[in-house]
């Protein structure tokens, strides 16, 4: 309760100090959150366009419907394989009067298209490295014709996603020590503002974890407050962009929900106010151990 | 109760003391008597545990200050009162504030606290003047609050240091007399002041300092 109390008296003694602090910290929390939504977005994107890159194996007519069945079976007995399906002769051909037009195929007295097993990797696996290791597993196999998939595609995805996972790593952590380094100097120069009292306290047998109790508290009603300010900022920002430019719907692409209220969203955004709170116990934590 | 055995104690390559042995007994008023800069607050500082000797070995109720582990400083001085020259009050605290911060900040209940706080108020002569800011109180009663937030927790020993230095001759005497009355019931009191005049009153002690050595 003395602890509780002292902080609260500390936030008021450095009160523009203290504004500034929760401010600065709101900015940097509001950045880190759309970070993290930017990622979350990006992760989306490259997944749904690794999803939709698949393996195709092309097999000789000589290879029998019961060889066939075999080979899919043990394809998608691999743990990096999410789903197979076979592409028979005539859906290959419908596939490509569907992009080409029916006169081409049409002109021929056989249809030349070859029957084909398509292979979805599963999560985690969908990278050019796995797809490749795959595809040279399969490649052997008796009366497999060729194994094929967007290898360019894919190399270019995986380098994508590493710069921006780099440069998304270099952002948090900037924001992070930012915040880390406000919220200490706040606590510093309250610290700096009860020296006298310190003092007293020392002289008088207070234990030290006694002393830093309020500055630590301080610093997490700081950072509290700030991760609180920044859920509010957040919301009223997406709401706001939602009824500005209704034709797109913001939620559903970037968290598959269809309204703001959706419990996922909110819970989503609200974390970001238990990690204001961490951020503000650890910059109090640096500066307490910092002056005694 | 206190016993320096031998103390010598060097700070940055400058000898503060050198040899210097002494004891104060239970219930005893000694004073330490020597001229600024002798090392007089030196040897209270010891006895805080805010610094530790060089060589030698600081006794302080059968506890080698050397020896005491670190987290446990906070307890022994809890036991020890401590005034000094300029009060060390909290200017934006009342004088029961002053007080029963002591008691607050060593986790106190809080009756007790109210209770122990208005007696050691009671004591110094200062219970009509609570509510009163350090700012509005004279020098004389800046340091009657200072001593009994110094007795507040009981302590064995009191360590004044120059407690009269910035007051007028009236206050001074006042500010002893209180000290003596204090010593009476028990206390020890371990005062350093460089105003000769002041030393040996009732059946104090002296104990002479220059130059970081007894004499």
């Amino acid at each position: 309760m003395y602890a509780l109390r002292e902080a609260i008296q500390g936030i008021s003694r450095t009160r523009s100090m203290s504004l500034v602090s929760v401010l600065t910290i709101s900015v940097a929390l509001l950045m880190l959150g759309f970070v993290i939504i930017a990622t979350i977005c990006a992760n989306g994107i490259v997944n749904k366009v690794q999803r939709s890159e698949e393996i195709n194996v092309y097999l000789h007519d000589e290879m029998t419907d019961g060889e066939m069945l075999a080979l899919e079976e043990t394809i998608e007995s691999i743990s990096e394989v999410e789903s197979t399906r076979i592409i028979s002769k005539e859906d290959a051909a419908k596939e490509f009067g569907e992009m080409f037009g029916d006169e081409l195929l049409g002109s021929l007295k056989d249809n030349p298209l070859p029957r084909s097993i398509v292979i979805i990797m599963a999560e985690g696996f969908r990278t050019s490295g796995s797809m490749e290791s795959l595809a040279e597993k399969i490649r052997p196999v008796d009366n497999v014709e060729s194994v094929d998939y967007g290898k360019e595609l894919m190399s270019k995805l995986d380098i994508f996603f590493l710069i921006f996972i780099i440069i998304e790593s270099v952002i948090i952590a900037v924001v992070l020590s930012a915040c880390i380094l406000v919220i200490s100097n706040t606590i510093s120069l309250t610290l700096m503002v009860r020296k006298e009292a310190i003092e007293i306290m020392k002289l008088v047998g207070a234990t030290d974890s006694f002393i830093r109790k309020p500055f630590y508290i301080e610093g997490l009603l700081q950072g509290l407050f700030s991760g609180l300010l920044t859920f509010i900022f957040m919301y009223g920002i997406i709401a706001w962009v939602q009824y500005a430019i209704p034709e797109i719907n913001l939620y559903k692409y970037m968290f598959g929900i269809e309204t703001l209220n959706d419990i996922p969203f909110r819970n989503l955004i609200a974390l970001i106010i238990p990690a204001g709170g961490f951020l503000g116990l650890l910059g109090s934590y640096l500066a307490v151990r910092r002056a005694f | 109760m206190i016993e320096f055995d031998n103390v010598s104690l060097m700070i940055n390559n400058t000898r503060i003391i050198e040899d210097v042995s002494f004891r104060v007994k239970k219930g005893e008023f000694v004073f330490l008597v020597g001229p600024s800069g002798a090392g007089k607050s030196s040897i209270l500082r010891l006895i805080h545990c805010n610094i530790f000797p060089t060589l030698g070995n600081v006794i302080v109720r059968d506890e080698d200050t050397k020896k005491i582990p670190k987290r446990k400083i906070p307890f022994m001085r809890r036991s020890i009162g401590n005034i000094f020259q300029d009060y060390k009050l909290l200017q934006n605290k009342t004088a029961y504030e002053n007080v029963a911060f002591t008691l607050e900040v060593t986790g106190t209940k809080r009756k007790i606290i109210k209770q122990k706080t208005l007696q050691a108020l009671n004591t110094v002569g200062m219970a009509h003047r609570l509510t009163h800011f350090p700012g509005d109180l004279s020098g004389g009663e800046c340091q009657r609050v200072a001593i009994a937030r110094a007795i507040v927790q009981e302590p064995f020993i009191l360590l004044a240091d120059e407690p009269t230095g910035d007051l007028d001759e009236e206050s001074s005497w006042a500010i002893l007399e209180l000290l003596e009355k204090i010593n009476l019931s028990g206390t020890a009191i371990l005062m350093a002041t460089h105003k000769t005049e002041f030393a040996g009153i009732g059946n104090s002690r002296i104990i002479k300092i220059t130059d970081g050595r007894i004499v």
